[in-house]
C-alpha cells in the first residue's frame, strides 16, 4: 500500500515526535495532565508547544517566522487539538488578532506583532461586549481623537487572554454616530500604554475550556499613540469580515483533532468490550455507528481542508466558503461527538474513567469553536443572505466559466502564497465549487476512473453526484421562493438558515468528491477505490434527505476494516492518514 | 390543589431562594458536594412517602401524580431529583415481586427517610446482564455475595441495596437472581462501599459502588424465585423507564424558561431577540417538543394502570423518546443563549448545569439503544396490521382522558413481551375518523399510516440486530408518540383553555416527531406563532410549560 504523507503534515509530524503519546501521563499534554488541568481550571501547560516553535507558526516568512502554509498550520493545531482542545485554542488565540496584523498593519505594527509572537507572547480580539454581542452597529467602547492619539473608553465581556496578551486588537467607535464606516481597529499596545487606564474583570467561569483565560477589560480614557490605529479610520467591520474568513478557518483545527480522540478512544472501549457474548464490535449497529462517525471526520477534513487551501489558492471564494465550512464542520463534530458519546455509553459520562475522562472534556470543549469568534447563527445567516444571488449567478453561467479548482484541491500541489488582497467582502460571480458539482457528471464518465475504480463503487458514486445535483437545484428553487414575498427582513427567516445548512453541507460533499478527483493519484489504495467517498456522499444526501436505505455492506465493511487498521496502526482517521506519535511513546 | 402544586409551593421559586435555589445547586455542583440539605427538605415534605404503594403505608397510588410530583423537583434541580428518586427506582422491583415480608422491610425503611440503591452495573457488565461477575453462592440456608457493583446510584448512602447476582454458572437468562439487602443488618460489613465517582453531571450525586466480600444474606432476601432476577429487574424497568421522562420534562421547562427570559430581554438591532424569526421558532418548537414529551411520558405512566400488559412496548417508546428530545432542544436552545449557554455563572449559568445532568437521563436505567433494541424485537408483531377492536376503543379515554379515574396498579398484569399489541397505534383509525374537516392534522396522520405500511414491509428485509431494524424501531417509536399526541389532543380538546381546543400545539407536536422519523415536516407558521405566545403568556402568569399548567412559587 502507498502511504502518501502529505508534506503539509511535516511540521506536525514533528510536534507530534515531541509530544509523545498522550495517553502516557508523564507527557507533555497528555490526557491526564489536561484533563487535571480542566478540574483545576489551570491553564494548560504550554511550555512544549513553545519549545517546538508553534508560535513561528503564526508569523509569516517575511518577518522571520514559519508560516508559509496554511495548510501546515491546520495539521499543526490538529495535533494539538488531538491532544486538548483548550490547550490549542489557548495558544492559537493569538491567530484573529495576528491575521489582522498582516492583513492591515505596518510595517512597523507588523514587526511589533511578528516581535510578541516570536518571543512567546500573545494577542487577544476585544470585539464583542456584553449587552451586544455580534450587534457589532452597537458597540459602545469608542476610541476618541485627542491631541495625542485616541482616547479609548467602555467595556469588552468575554475576552480570551485579555490580561495575559501583549497586546489587544479592540474594535472601538470612531464616528459618533457608527454606521457602516464608524468603527475602527485599535492596537493596545500594554508596553506603550499607561496601565492605570486598563482594568480587568474577574476571570469567567465556562463550561469548557475551563483551563483557558476569559476575562473582561474595561478602559477608562485610557490614552493610546496615534499609530494604535490598524488600517484606515472606518475600517474596523471591513477589516473583521475579511480577516474573520482566514481566522474562522484556523479556528476549526483543534476541533477536528478532538474528534480523532473522540473516535478513537470509543473504538479503544468497543475493541475490548465484550457484550452478549461477543466483542461490542461485532454488534452491526454499533459497527455503523462507528462507520458513520469515521465518515463524519473525513467530510470535516474535506471541508476544512478546502477552506485552508483556499486561503492560498482561492481567497476570493472564502466569503462563502469559510462560513460554509465552519457551519459544517462545528455542527458535523458536535453531533457525531453525540453519537460517539452513545456508543461510549457510560464512560462518556466519567470525568475519571475511561482514557483518563478525556471525552467528556472534549464534550464541553468543542462548543467554544461554534460560539466564538463570528459563530452560530449570525455566520450562516450572513452566508444565507448571500445564497440567492450566488444561486442564481452560478445558474446562469456557463458550464465552463469555472475557473480551476485543482490547485486547491490537488493536495499534490504546492501553494501559491496567501494573498490577503483577494479576499472579498461579497461574493462575485458564480461559485465554482457549485458549477464543479453540476459538471462532475462528465469526469465520472472519464475511461481512467472507470479502468481504475469498481464498477460499483463508481455507479454509487455517479448516483450520489447526480442526487446532491438535484438537491443543489432544489435548494436554488427554494431560495428563489425566499427571495420574493417576504420583504426585506426576509434575510432572517428561519428558512434562510435552514439554507444557508444546506448549502453547507453540499459544500462538504462537494469538496470530498472534488478531493478525489484531483488527488486520487497521491492516495493510498483506500482513499483510491472509493467507497468512502461513496458512503460520505450519501451521508451528505441523508443529511439533505433522509430515507430509509440499506446500507452497502460490501463498503461499510470495507470502511470499518479502515477504522480499524488506521487504529491499531496509530494513524490519524483522515483521508491521508498521516502517522500519529506511537502508542507508548514517550518524550 | 392536587399534591403536585402544592409541592410546588412549598418549595418556593428557585431563581430567587426557596428550598432548592438554583444559585445554591451550581454551588453545591461546583463543589461536588451531596446536596443533603435538600433531599432532607424533601423527606420533611413527605415525598419520600410517594415512592412506597399505599398498601404499605406510604401515598403512592397513581404512577402521573408521582410524574408530576418528580418534575417539580427536576425543575429545581436533577442532582436532587436523581439522588432522592433513585429511591423509588430501587424499589420498584421488590414492590412487584417481592414478599409481604420485603415489602413491609422496605417500605419500612423508605418511610424512615432512608435511601436505597438498584445495583445491576459492574465495570466490565452494562446492558449485558447476562453475564455478571458478581455471584451469590447458595451455602445452607444462606446466600454468600461476591463480586463489586461499580457506577452505582447512592451505593455508597443507600442503606437498602438491590442487587442482580449470578445463582447459576453459565451465563443467560435465567442466570441471576435479585435480593434486598439491608447494609445495616449483621453481615452488612463485608459489604463496602467503593470512592465516589467524577461524573460530567449530577457532579453531586452520590454515584458509586458496593464491593462484596463474602457477605452473608438470608434466603429470604431473594426477591422471586431463584434465576428470576433479570425477568423481575425488567418488569420494575417499565416502571421506571415509563416515569423516568419527569426528570427530562423538569429540566426542559427550566431551560426553555431561562432562554425564553434572556431572549426576551436581550435587544438586537432595536427588537428583542424573541422577535427574531429563528429564535421564535427554536422558542416555539421546543415547547411543542416538550408538550409532545408530556403526552407520552403520561400516556406511559397512565398505561401502567389501564393495560400493564403493554407496557413493554409504551416504556421503551417513553424512555427512548422523551430524554433524547429534550437534549436535542436543548441543543437548540444554547443557541440562542449564545455565549451565555457556555457560562457557569450568571443568571443563564443554570442552563450548562441542566443539560449535563440531563444527559444522564438517556442513558441510565437502560439506554436509549437498549430501548431501541428491546423494542426492534418486538417490531415484526407490532407491525402487523391489526383492526381496531372494542377493547381498544374502550380504553381510550383512561389512557388519553387526563381527567378520567385511573385503575389501581396490578403488577401481576405486567408482561415480558405485549404480544404484538399496543393500543396508542392500534386505535389512530378511530383518531382519525374523529378528525374535523379540515385539519392540518389529516396529511400528517396519513402519512403515519402510509409509514406503517411501508416499514412493516421493508420489516420483512432487513436483517435482525441490522442498523436499519434500528431505524425502523425508532421511526415506529415516533409514530407512538405522534398518535399518543393526536389521541390527547382529541380527548382532552374541550378541558376548557381555547388553546387546548386549538390544534396549533399538535400540529407542532406531530411535525416534529414526523421530522425526528425520517419524514421532513415543516411546522406551519401560524402554530409557531401560537405556540410562541402560548409560552410567553405562561411565563408572564408564572405558570408551568405544560397542557395542564400549575401555578409556579411566587418570586422572592
Ligand atoms: C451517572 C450514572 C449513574 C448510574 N447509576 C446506575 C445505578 O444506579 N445502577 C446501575 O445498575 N447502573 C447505573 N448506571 C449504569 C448504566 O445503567 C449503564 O451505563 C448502562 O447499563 C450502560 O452500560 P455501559 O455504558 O457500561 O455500556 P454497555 O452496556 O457495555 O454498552 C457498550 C456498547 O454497546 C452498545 N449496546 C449495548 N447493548 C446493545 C444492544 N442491545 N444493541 C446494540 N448496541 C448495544 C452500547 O450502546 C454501547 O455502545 C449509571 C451510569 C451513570 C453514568
Ligand atoms: C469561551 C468564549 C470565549 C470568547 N472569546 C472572545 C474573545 O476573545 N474576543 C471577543 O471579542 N469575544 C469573545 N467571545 C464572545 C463571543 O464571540 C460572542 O459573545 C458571541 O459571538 C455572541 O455573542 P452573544 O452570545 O452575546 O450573543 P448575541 O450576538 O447577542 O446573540 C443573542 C441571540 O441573538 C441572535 N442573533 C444575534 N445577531 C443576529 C443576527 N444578525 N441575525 C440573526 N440572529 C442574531 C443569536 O443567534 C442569539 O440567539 C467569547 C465567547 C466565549 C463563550
Amino acid at each position: 500500500m502507498a502511504e502518501a504523507v502529505p508534506s503539509a503534515y511535516g511540521p506536525a509530524e514533528a510536534l507530534e515526535q515531541t509530544l509523545g503519546d498522550p495517553l502516557v501521563d508523564s507527557n507533555p499534554l497528555s490526557f491526564r495532565s489536561t484533563v487535571e488541568h480542566d478540574e483545576r481550571e489551570e491553564r494548560p501547560d504550554l511550555t512544549a508547544l513553545d519549545a517546538a516553535g508553534l508560535g513561528r507558526h503564526y508569523v509569516p516568512a517575511a518577518l522571520d517566522g514559519a508560516l508559509a502554509s496554511h495548510e501546515a498550520l491546520f495539521w499543526l493545531l490538529r495535533s494539538v487539538g488531538r491532544r486538548d482542545v483548550t490547550a490549542a485554542t489557548s495558544h492559537a488565540v493569538s491567530l484573529p488578532a495576528a491575521v489582522l496584523a498582516w492583513h492591515a498593519g505596518t510595517p512597523a505594527q507588523q514587526a511589533r506583532v511578528a516581535e510578541i509572537l516570536l518571543g512567546g507572547g500573545q494577542l487577544s480580539i476585544a470585539f464583542h461586549e456584553q449587552e451586544h454581542g455580534n450587534d457589532f452597529m452597537a458597540t459602545e467602547v469608542a476610541a476618541e481623537p485627542t491631541a495625542t492619539g485616541f482616547s479609548l473608553r467602555g467595556e469588552k465581556w468575554v475576552v480570551a487572554n485579555a490580561r495575559r496578551s501583549a497586546l489587544l486588537v479592540v474594535l472601538a467607535r470612531t464616528a459618533a454616530e457608527g454606521g457602516a464606516r464608524g468603527f475602527s481597529l485599535v492596537l493596545v499596545d500594554k508596553a506603550r500604554i499607561d496601565p492605570s487606564g486598563m482594568e480587568f474583570l474577574e476571570r469567567f467561569k465556562t463550561l469548557g475550556v475551563r483551563g483557558q483565560d476569559i476575562d473582561g477589560v474595561r478602559f477608562s480614557d485610557l490614552a493610546l499613540p496615534p499609530d494604535a490605529l490598524l488600517g484606515a479610520p472606518g475600517s474596523g467591520f471591513e477589516l473583521s469580515l475579511k480577516c474573520s474568513q482566514v481566522s474562522r478557518t484556523l479556528s476549526l483545527g483543534p476541533l477536528v483533532g478532538a474528534l480523532d480522540t473522540a473516535l478513537r478512544s470509543s473504538v479503544a472501549f468497543l475493541d475490548a468490550r465484550r457484550l452478549y457474548g461477543e466483542p461490542a464490535l461485532a454488534i452491526p449497529a454499533v459497527r455503523a455507528a462507528v462507520v458513520d462517525a469515521f465518515l463524519d471526520i473525513l467530510l470535516v477534513e474535506c471541508a476544512t481542508l478546502a477552506c485552508t487551501r483556499a486561503i492560498h489558492a482561492a481567497p476570493d471564494r472564502l466569503v462563502t466558503w469559510a462560513p460554509a465550512g465552519k457551519a459544517f464542520v462545528t455542527e458535523t463534530a458536535e453531533s457525531a461527538l453525540h453519537d460517539l458519546s452513545v456508543l461510549l455509553g457510560a464512560r462518556f459520562y466519567l470525568r475519571d474513567a475511561w482514557w483518563q475522562g478525556i471525552f467528556q472534556k472534549i464534550v464541553r470543549d468543542a462548543p467554544l469553536t461554534r460560539v466564538s469568534h463570528f459563530g452560530g447563527v449570525v455566520s450562516l445567516a450572513h452566508l444565507g443572505a448571500a445564497l440567492p444571488a450566488l444561486y442564481e449567478r452560478t445558474a446562469a453561467a456557463a458550464d465552463a466559466a469555472g475557473a480551476s479548482l485543482a490547485p486547491v484541491f490537488d493536495l499534490g500541489r504546492p501553494l501559491d502564497p496567501a494573498d490577503g488582497t483577494r479576499l472579498r467582502l461579497v461574493p462575485h460571480g458564480a461559485d465554482p465549487l457549485l458549477l464543479a458539482l453540476r459538471t462532475a457528471h462528465e469526469r465520472l464518465e472519464s475511461g481512467a476512473l472507470a479502468s481504475e475504480t469498481e464498477p460499483v463503487i463508481l455507479l454509487g458514486i455517479r448516483s450520489e453526484v447526480a442526487r446532491l445535483r438535484t438537491e443543489s437545484d432544489a435548494l436554488r428553487a427554494f431560495l428563489e421562493t425566499l427571495r420574493a414575498p417576504h420583504g426585506p427582513g426576509h434575510g432572517r427567516a428561519p428558512e434562510m438558515l435552514t439554507a444557508a445548512r444546506r448549502h453547507a453541507a453540499l459544500f462538504a460533499g462537494t469538496a470530498a468528491l472534488l478531493f478525489w478527483l484531483e488527488s486520487r493519484g497521491g492516495l493510498d489504495d483506500f482513499g483510491k477505490a472509493g467507497a468512502w467517498l461513496h458512503l460520505a456522499l450519501r451521508r451528505v444526501r441523508q443529511r439533505l434527505q433522509p430515507a430509509l436505505e440499506v446500507r452497502p455492506v460490501e463498503e461499510d465493511t470495507s470502511v470499518s476494516a479502515r477504522v480499524m487498521d488506521l487504529f491499531h496502526r496509530d494513524r490519524w482517521f483522515s483521508l491521508l492518514a498521516p502517522p500519529l506519535a506511537a502508542r507508548g511513546s514517550r518524550r | 390543589m392536587n399534591a403536585a402544586e402544592r409541592l410546588e409551593l412549598a418549595l418556593g421559586d428557585p431563581s430567587s431562594g426557596g428550598v432548592i435555589a438554583f444559585a445554591r445547586m451550581l454551588e453545591l455542583d461546583e463543589l461536588e458536594a451531596y446536596p443533603e440539605a435538600e433531599c432532607r427538605a424533601l423527606d420533611a415534605l413527605g415525598l419520600n412517602a410517594h415512592y412506597v404503594p399505599q398498601a404499605l403505608g406510604g401515598r403512592l397510588t397513581a404512577f402521573p401524580e408521582l410524574l408530576a410530583l418528580v418534575r417539580v423537583v427536576a425543575r429545581r434541580d436533577l442532582t436532587v431529583a436523581i439522588a432522592h428518586a433513585k429511591s423509588f427506582l430501587a424499589a420498584a422491583p421488590v414492590w412487584i415481586a417481592g414478599s409481604d415480608a420485603q415489602r413491609r422491610q422496605l417500605a419500612s425503611l423508605l418511610l424512615a427517610g432512608d435511601q436505597a440503591a438498584l445495583c445491576l452495573t459492574e465495570r466490565d457488565h452494562g446492558s449485558d446482564l447476562q453475564d455478571l461477575d458478581t455471584t451469590a453462592t447458595s451455602v445452607g440456608g444462606s446466600y454468600v455475595l461476591s463480586g463489586e457493583k461499580w457506577l452505582i446510584n447512592n451505593a455508597t448512602r443507600g442503606r437498602a441495596l438491590v442487587v442482580l447476582a449470578r445463582t447459576a454458572s453459565a451465563a443467560g437468562p435465567r442466570s441471576a437472581s435479585l435480593f434486598l439487602v439491608d447494609t445495616q443488618a449483621p453481615s452488612g460489613g463485608a459489604i463496602e462501599p467503593t470512592a465516589k465517582l467524577k461524573t460530567a453531571g449530577i457532579r453531586g450525586a452520590d454515584i458509586s459502588g458496593a464491593r462484596f466480600r463474602g457477605a452473608v444474606v438470608p434466603v429470604d432476601a431473594r426477591i422471586g424465585p431463584e434465576g428470576h432476577g433479570l425477568e423481575i429487574v425488567l418488569k420494575g424497568l417499565f416502571v421506571t423507564r415509563s416515569l423516568i421522562g419527569a426528570l427530562s420534562l423538569g429540566a426542559a421547562d427550566t431551560g426553555l424558561r431561562v432562554v425564553l427570559e434572556f431572549a426576551r430581554s436581550r435587544r438586537i438591532r432595536g427588537q428583542p431577540v424573541t422577535q427574531l424569526p429563528h429564535a421564535r421558532a427554536i422558542l416555539a418548537e421546543a415547547f411543542a417538543d416538550l408538550l409532545a414529551c408530556e403526552v407520552l411520558a403520561q400516556t406511559a405512566a397512565r398505561a401502567l394502570h389501564v393495560v400493564p400488559e403493554q407496557a413493554s412496548v409504551l416504556s421503551a417508546v417513553a424512555k427512548l423518546i422523551v430524554p433524547t428530545s429534550v437534549d436535542a432542544s436543548l441543543r437548540r436552545l444554547a443557541v440562542v443563549l449564545g455565549a451565555r449557554h457556555y457560562l457557569r455563572e450568571g443568571a443563564q449559568g443554570v442552563f450548562q448545569k441542566l443539560a449535563r445532568d440531563a444527559a444522564l437521563v438517556a442513558l441510565f436505567d437502560g439506554s436509549t439503544v437498549v430501548n431501541l433494541s428491546l423494542l426492534a424485537l418486538q417490531l415484526p408483531r407490532l407491525a402487523a396490521p391489526r383492526s381496531v377492536d372494542a377493547a381498544v376503543a374502550a380504553r381510550g379515554p383512561a389512557l388519553f382522558d387526563g381527567a378520567q379515574d385511573l385503575p389501581a396498579f396490578d403488577a401481576s398484569r405486567l408482561a415480558l413481551v405485549s404480544r404484538g399489541r399496543d393500543d396508542v397505534l392500534e386505535a389512530l383509525p378511530l383518531a382519525i375518523r374523529a378528525l374535523p374537516a379540515g385539519s392540518a392534522l389529516r396529511p400528517r396522520v396519513d402519512s403515519i399510516a402510509t409509514a406503517l405500511t411501508a416499514d412493516a414491509l421493508a420489516l420483512a428485509t432487513v436483517a435482525p440486530e441490522s442498523p436499519e431494524l434500528f431505524a425502523l424501531a425508532e421511526r415506529h417509536a415516533c409514530f407512538v408518540a405522534a398518535a399518543a399526541c393526536v389521541h390527547s389532543w382529541l380527548a382532552n380538546r374541550g378541558a376548557g383553555d381555547a388553546f387546548l381546543a386549538d390544534e396549533a400545539w399538535v400540529v407542532a407536536a406531530v411535525s416534529g416527531l414526523l421530522t425526528r422519523a425520517g419524514i421532513p415536516t415543516p411546522v406551519p407558521p401560524a402554530c409557531r406563532e401560537t405556540l410562541a405566545l402560548r409560552l410567553e403568556s405562561l411565563a408572564d402568569a408564572h405558570r408551568s410549560f405544560s397542557l395542564f399548567p400549575i401555578p409556579l412559587a411566587a418570586r422572592g
